[in-house]
C-alpha cells in the first residue's frame, strides 16, 4: 500500500522528500502526546494497530527514521500492561526528577542558556501562544517550554500552514537534538530515546529557513551557554 | 493502490481521515485530553519581591509570573553565595511535580515488595486521591497498631516562616488524628544540649554569648576549638542576619592572637591568619586534660573562681592528677593520643590562663562516641581559667552557629503556628506531643529493635513498634548515620509518606510522596537573626505554586479535612489571617515594651519589614549575672552553680557516661587498641549547602571534583596511595564505600580525610545493601549509635576508613553511559 503523496513545492533542509501533506501534523501531535503523560495500555496497544500502525509505517518509510521507528514498535510491544509500566517508570525517572542528577529535563530552558528551568524561553513560548489565541491546558501543569507545548503547538500551525511554524521549528531544532541525546543515554527502557529522536529527524526534515544555515545557528546558541 | 480486502479498506480510510482531517490524536481517546485550549490567559504579573530564607534575606525580581534573578537584602551585612542556590532550587529538575505512590504499594498495599524502595518506581496520582490514601492509612494503622503505631518525629531543617513551619503543621494534624510517636533534640547538638543542663543548668548550646563587640574589646586570646564560622555562620534557623560576621570583621581588625583547634586549616584559621593547631580527631578531651593538669601543676588555675562558683572540682581532680587510676592526664599522657607535642599542649595551657581567652567550641565535638564529655570538660577547663562570666571571657558554644554573638535587638517575640501539644519548660519550640518520644538520632535503632529498653538521660523507656512514617522537611537518608543499616530498618515500615519540593534520597525510598511548595510560592512571616532578632520580615510569595505542589498548610488542612478535623486544624483562618495573627500578637508585645512597630497593613503592604535597635544587647557578657552574684543568680543545676561532679548522673550510673568528664575509648579510632583503618573520616559542614539543601543546584558545578563530592587528603596519605589530585577515590570501610573527588592538600592534617556532610545518596542500586553511592553521601561510613546512655546523641563525626583511587567502570553523573540499542 503506498501512502498518498502530494506534489509540494517545500523542500527540507537537507533536500530529502517532504512527508506527505498533514503527516507532519499528525505525527507532531502524536509525539506531544508521548513526551505529555506516558501512554496507558490502551494507548501503547493502539501503537500496533490502525490507524497508529499505518503512521508509523509512513514514517519508517523513511530510512532515517526506519530505526527509531522500530525501536519504538520493540519499546511498545509484548503485552500491552507490562510496557505501559515500564514506559510509564522511564518517564518518572526521566523527566519527572526522581532520577535525581539522571534527570533529562523536558523543557527548552534546561538545554539552552544557562540551563536553569522557567528561563527566557518560557515567556517566548508563552507570547506565541498567546498571539495564536492559544492557552495550555489546566491539567498540564508544565511551563510553555516543554517539549509537549512546543510540539502541539507545531502541529497547530502546521496544520493552520502558518509561517510562524518556520520560526517554531527553528526553536524546536535548536534544542531537540540535544535532548535526544540526553535520552538515549538515560532511557532504560528505550520508548523515549525512541520518541525523542523522531521528533529531532521530524524537526529537521520539516520546512526550515534556509537564509540562515542551521549550523550557524546552532553554534551561536552553543556559545551562550 | 489496491484494496484487497474490507478490513484494509477500514484501516485505510481511518488513516486517511487522520491526515486530512489532521484529527488530534485526543479522537482515539487514549492520549488524554487536549494539551493546548483556546483562548488565551492573561500574562502575569512583573515585580521584585522581598522575602528570607536560611541564607539571609533577599530581593527576588519576577518577570512574566518567573522568578529569574536574586539580589541580598540591602541591609546584609554579608550575603551568601548560596543564594544563586536557592534560584535554582525552586525551579530544579528534581522538583516533585505531582502526587506519586510507589507502585507495588498502590497494587498490592501497605508493605509490599519493601525491597522496591528505591528503585524509582512511582505512579502519579490526584491530590484527592493521595489525600485519601494517606488519611486512611493513618487511621488504620492507628487502629491496627495503636498510638505509637506512626513515627511523626520528622526531623529536618525544613524552611523558615512562622505558618508554614512544615514539621509543627505535621504534629498539629497527627494531634488531632491522634496519636504518634515523636522526637526530641536534634542532630546539632544531641549530646551537649542533654549535659549542659547537669553541668550550667540551662541548655547553653542556642542561648547569646558574649557579645562580639565586648569580645572584640576586652578578649585577648580566641579559641575556635572544633569549629569554622567563617562558613557555617552563612546559614541560620531563622533568616540569616551574619551579623557573626561583622564581628570576625571587627575582631581580624583589632588584631586579636586566633587559634584553631581543627584537623582541617579552615576558612576561618586562613580568614584571621591563625595559628592552626591539629589534634587526631575524637581527642579532643584528651587534649582538654592535658592543659587541664598542666594548669595545676604549674599552679594557674584559679582555686577561688573554683570554689565559689562550681562544685565537684574536688573528685575531679584526682582522676586529673592520676590518684584514682594511676594514669595522671599529663600533657605527655595527652600528646601520645592527640598528637600534639606535649611542649605546645603546656604552653597552650600557659597561654590560656595568661591572657582574657574566649573558648569559642564548635559542636562537631560532640558529634562522636561519647560527645557528652566535651563540652562538659570545655566548661570545666573554663572554670579552671576562672574567666566565666568576665568580659571575653570564659567559653561561648555558638559563635560558629546561626550568628550567635550578634547582639540582640530590642525586639518582641514573633510566635507561631503551635502543634497543639502542651508546651514544655527550657526552649519555645519544645512542647510535649505524642504518646511516645525517642532522642531523634535512635530512629534506625527504634525501627530495628521495637519492643526493646532503651536509657536516656536518667531514664528507661521502650521503643515502641512502628509501622508507618510521616516525614516533612528533612532529609534523613543524608543526615542520619549508617546509611546501610538505615535503608535495611525503612524497609521494615508498611508506609512511608515523604513531603518535600525536591525529589531527595529521602523521597525517593517512600511509599507516598506529596509535592510541597517552597517559600518562595506561599506567604508566610519570620525573624531576622536567631541570637540578633533583629527584624521581623513578611515572607511574601514570590510565584506561584509550580507543577501540582501545595503549601504545607494546605495539605495538612487537607488531611485534616479528611479527617474530620479541618476546622480544629484551620480555626477558620486563611494563610493571610494566620500570619497577621503572629504579627499582632508580637505588636503587643512592642506596644507594651514601647518598641516602634507598624500597624499589620501598614507593614504587610508597605516595606514588608521592620527592624528593630540595638541597646542593652551590644554589651551582653554569659553569665556575668551568675559571676556578679552567684547566690541572688544561681544556675538551674542541683548546687546552684556549675557542676564538675553531678551527683544526678552519678546516680545513673551509666557505663559510658561517668560523673565528671572522663577520657573513654570511643568505639573506634585512629590509633585506638581495636581500630585497623589508617584514616579518620571527618565529615563537617559544606561551604556550599546547608546539609544537603541546595545539593541539587547549580552550586555543585563549584565545588564538585571530577563529578563527585569532594574529599580532602593529604599529600604523604594520597602519595602512599597513589592518589592525585582530581582522581576519582573510593573511601570506604565495613559500614560501606563511596566515590569522591581526591583534592589533595596539606590544609588537612595526615591521618585524616574529609568530605563534607550533606551530598546526596545516589545508590548504584537502589535498596541493595552495600551498593556503592555514586556522588560521595559520607554517612554511609559512619557510625550509628548513641553518644551514650545519658544524651543519645548523633556520632556523625565518628568514622574511619580507608581511601584507594577508584579503578571501576566510570560512573561519574554527566558523562553518557553508551546506550542499549537505542536509535
Amino acid at each position: 500500500m503506498t501512502a498518498l503523496r502530494r506534489c509540494d513545492d517545500r523542500t527540507a533542509a537537507d533536500g530529502r522528500p517532504p512527508l506527505p501533506a498533514g503527516l507532519d501534523a499528525v505525527a507532531f501531535d502524536w509525539l506531544a502526546a508521548l513526551f505529555a503523560r506516558p501512554p496507558g495500555a490502551a494507548a501503547v496497544a493502539a501503537h500496533h494497530a490502525e490507524p497508529l500502525a499505518g503512521l508509523l509505517a509512513d514514517l519508517a518509510a523513511d530510512p532515517d527514521l526506519a530505526a527509531p521507528i522500530a525501536a519504538l514498535r520493540a519499546a511498545t510491544g509484548g503485552e500491552a500492561d507490562a510496557a505501559a509500566i515500564r514506559i510509564a517508570v522511564a518517564h518518572g525517572r526521566l523527566f519527572d526528577g526522581l532520577a535525581g542528577p539522571e534527570t533529562v529535563p523536558p523543557h527548552e530552558s534546561a538545554h539552552v542558556g544557562d540551563g536553569r528551568l522557567f528561563g527566557p524561553a518560557v515567556a517566548d513560548m508563552e507570547r506565541l501562544i498567546a498571539t495564536h489565541d492559544l492557552g495550555i491546558a489546566d491539567e498540564l501543569r508544565e511551563p510553555a517550554d516543554h517539549v509537549a507545548i512546543e510540539l502541539a503547538v507545531l502541529a497547530h500551525l502546521t496544520r493552520l500552514d502558518h509561517p510562524d511554524r518556520v520560526a517554531l521549528a527553528e526553536r524546536l531544532a535548536a534544542w531537540v537534538p540535544a535532548f535526544a541525546r540526553a535520552c538515549a543515554a538515560h532511557d532504560r527502557a528505550g520508548f523515549h530515546a525512541a520518541a525523542a529522536r523522531i521528533a529531532a529527524i521530524l524537526i529537521e526534515r520539516g520546512p526550515r529557513d534556509h537564509t540562515s544555515s542551521r549550523d550557524e545557528t546552532n553554534d551561536e546558541k552553543r556559545r551562550t551557554r | 493502490m489496491t484494496i484487497t480486502s474490507d478490513t484494509e479498506l477500514r484501516a485505510e480510510l481511518s488513516r486517511r481521515a487522520l491526515l486530512r482531517n489532521g484529527v488530534a490524536l485526543g479522537a482515539l481517546g487514549l492520549f488524554g485530553p487536549a494539551l493546548l485550549t483556546r483562548g488565551a490567559r492573561a500574562a502575569a504579573a512583573d515585580g521584585e519581591v522581598l522575602t528570607g530564607s536560611h541564607w539571609g534575606a533577599f530581593r527576588a525580581k519576577v518577570e512574566g509570573g518567573r522568578m529569574v534573578s536574586v539580589k541580598p537584602w540591602e541591609k546584609d551585612p554579608a550575603p551568601s553565595h548560596q543564594l544563586a542556590g536557592v534560584l535554582d532550587s525552586v525551579y530544579s529538575p528534581t522538583r516533585i511535580k505531582y502526587p506519586m505512590v510507589r507502585r507495588a504499594w498502590l497494587e498490592k498495599g501497605p508493605g509490599a515488595s519493601p525491597e522496591t524502595r528505591g528503585t524509582d518506581d512511582f505512579v502519579r496520582v490526584t491530590w484527592d486521591q493521595a489525600i485519601d490514601l494517606v488519611a486512611k492509612e493513618l487511621v488504620r494503622i492507628e487502629k491496627t497498631y495503636g498510638p505509637t503505631g506512626t513515627f511523626a518525629g520528622s526531623y529536618g531543617w525544613k524552611s523558615p516562616g512562622r505558618l508554614h513551619n512544615c514539621q509543627n503543621l505535621l504534629r498539629r494534624m497527627m494531634n488531632l488524628k491522634g496519636n504518634f510517636v515523636n522526637s526530641s533534640g536534634d542532630y546539632s547538638t544531641g549530646a551537649a544540649q542533654i549535659i549542659m543542663p547537669h553541668v550550667v543548668g540551662t541548655l547553653e548550646m542556642y542561648e547569646q554569648q558574649t557579645v562580639w563587640p565586648v569580645v572584640v574589646d576586652k578578649t585577648q586570646l580566641m579559641v575556635f576549638w572544633g569549629c569554622d564560622p567563617m562558613v557555617t555562620n552563612q546559614i541560620s534557623w531563622t533568616i540569616g542576619d551574619h551579623g557573626g560576621y561583622e564581628g570576625m570583621k571587627a575582631l581580624k581588625a583589632k588584631g586579636t592572637k586566633v587559634i584553631c583547634i581543627d584537623p582541617v586549616r579552615t576558612e576561618t584559621c586562613d580568614y584571621f591568619g591563625a595559628e592552626w593547631i591539629a589534634p587526631q580527631p575524637q581527642t579532643d578531651l584528651a587534649l582538654m586534660l592535658g592543659i587541664a593538669h598542666t594548669l595545676v601543676v604549674e599552679k594557674l588555675h584559679d582555686e577561688k573562681f573554683l570554689k565559689d562558683y562550681t562544685t565537684g572540682f574536688d573528685k575531679f581532680l584526682p582522676y586529673l592528677m592520676g590518684e584514682t587510676d594511676k594514669t595522671p592526664k599529663s600533657a605527655e599522657w595527652a600528646a601520645a593520643i592527640c598528637e600534639i607535642p606535649a611542649d605546645k599542649i603546656k604552653e597552650l595551657a600557659r597561654a590560656f590562663a595568661k591572657n582574657r581567652t574566649m573558648l569559642a567550641a564548635g559542636w562537631s565535638l560532640q558529634r562522636q562516641h561519647h560527645g557528652e564529655q566535651r563540652h562538659w570538660m570545655l566548661v570545666t577547663l573554663a572554670s579552671m581559667l576562672g574567666q566565666i562570666g568576665l568580659p571575653g571571657g570564659g567559653f561561648g558554644f555558638s559563635y560558629h552557629y546561626a550568628n550567635g554573638g550578634a547582639p540582640a535587638a530590642d525586639a518582641p517575640a514573633l510566635t507561631g503556628i503551635t502543634d497543639g501539644g502542651k508546651a514544655k519548660e527550657g526552649a519555645a519550640w519544645m512542647t510535649e506531643a505524642g504518646a511516645a518520644t525517642i532522642p531523634c538520632a535512635r530512629v534506625v535503632d527504634m525501627l530495628m529493635n521495637p519492643g526493646q529498653d532503651f536509657d536516656f538521660n536518667g531514664k528507661k523507656a521502650k521503643y515502641p513498634d512502628v509501622k508507618m512514617a510521616y516525614w516533612v522537611g528533612g532529609n534523613p537518608f543524608v543526615h542520619h548515620q549508617d546509611r546501610n543499616r538505615q535503608v535495611k530498618a525503612f524497609q521494615k515500615l508498611e508506609t512511608f509518606v515523604v513531603q518535600d519540593f525536591q525529589w531527595t534520597p529521602t523521597a525517593r525510598f517512600a511509599d507516598i510522596v506529596l509535592p510541597a511548595t517552597t517559600s518562595y510560592e506561599r506567604n508566610d512571616i519570620e525573624s531576622v537573626g536567631d541570637y540578633a532578632g533583629s527584624a521581623i520580615l513578611a515572607m511574601k510569595k514570590v510565584i506561584d505554586p509550580v507543577y501540582e505542589s501545595k503549601t504545607d498548610y494546605d495539605i495538612f488542612a487537607a488531611i485534616s479535612e479528611k479527617l474530620g478535623k479541618g476546622k480544629e486544624f484551620t480555626e477558620g483562618k486563611s494563610e493571610l489571617e494566620w500570619i497577621r495573627s503572629f504579627y499582632e500578637a508580637a505588636l503587643t508585645q512592642a506596644k507594651a515594651k514601647k518598641y516602634a512597630m507598624p500597624e499589620f497593613d501598614a507593614f504587610w503592604n508597605g516595606t514588608g519589614v521592620v527592624e528593630f535597635p540595638v541597646t542593652e544587647g551590644k554589651s551582653f557578657i554569659r553569665h556575668g549575672k551568675f559571676r556578679e552574684d552567684p547566690l541572688l543568680n544561681p544556675l538551674g543545676t542541683p548546687s546552684g552553680k556549675i557542676e564538675i561532679f553531678s551527683k544526678n548522673i552519678e546516680k545513673m550510673g551509666y557505663d559510658d557516661c561517668p560523673p565528671h568528664p572522663t577520657w573513654m575509648e570511643p568505639v573506634e579510632r585512629v590509633g585506638g587498641p581495636t581500630t585497623k583503618y589508617k584514616l579518620h573520616i571527618a565529615t563537617s559542614h559544606p561551604k556550599s549547602r546547608l546539609h544537603s539543601q541546595l545539593c541539587g543546584t547549580k552550586l555543585r558545578e563549584s565545588y564538585a571534583v571530577a563529578g563527585h563530592e569532594p574529599c580532602l587528603i593529604n599529600t604523604a596519605d594520597a602519595k602512599a596511595r597513589g592518589i592525585a589530585d582530581g582522581d576519582v577515590v573510593r573511601v570506604f570501610n565495613d559500614r560501606g564505600q563511596i566515590l569522591a573527588g581526591a583534592i589533595v592538600t596539606d590544609k588537612i592534617r595526615p591521618g585524616v580525610v574529609r568530605v563534607n556532610e550533606g551530598g546526596w545518596y545516589d545508590p548504584a542500586e537502589g535498596g541493595k545493601p552495600g551498593t556503592l553511592c555514586r556522588w560521595g553521601d559520607v554517612n554511609v561510613l559512619t557510625v550509628d549509635m548513641g553518644t551514650s546512655k545519658l544524651g543519645q546523641g548523633n556520632c556523625g563525626h565518628t568514622a574511619v576508613g580507608e581511601v584507594e583511587k577508584y579503578g571501576g567502570p566510570a560512573v561519574t553523573v554527566g558523562a553518557f553511559v553508551a546506550p542499549k540499542g537505542a536509535a
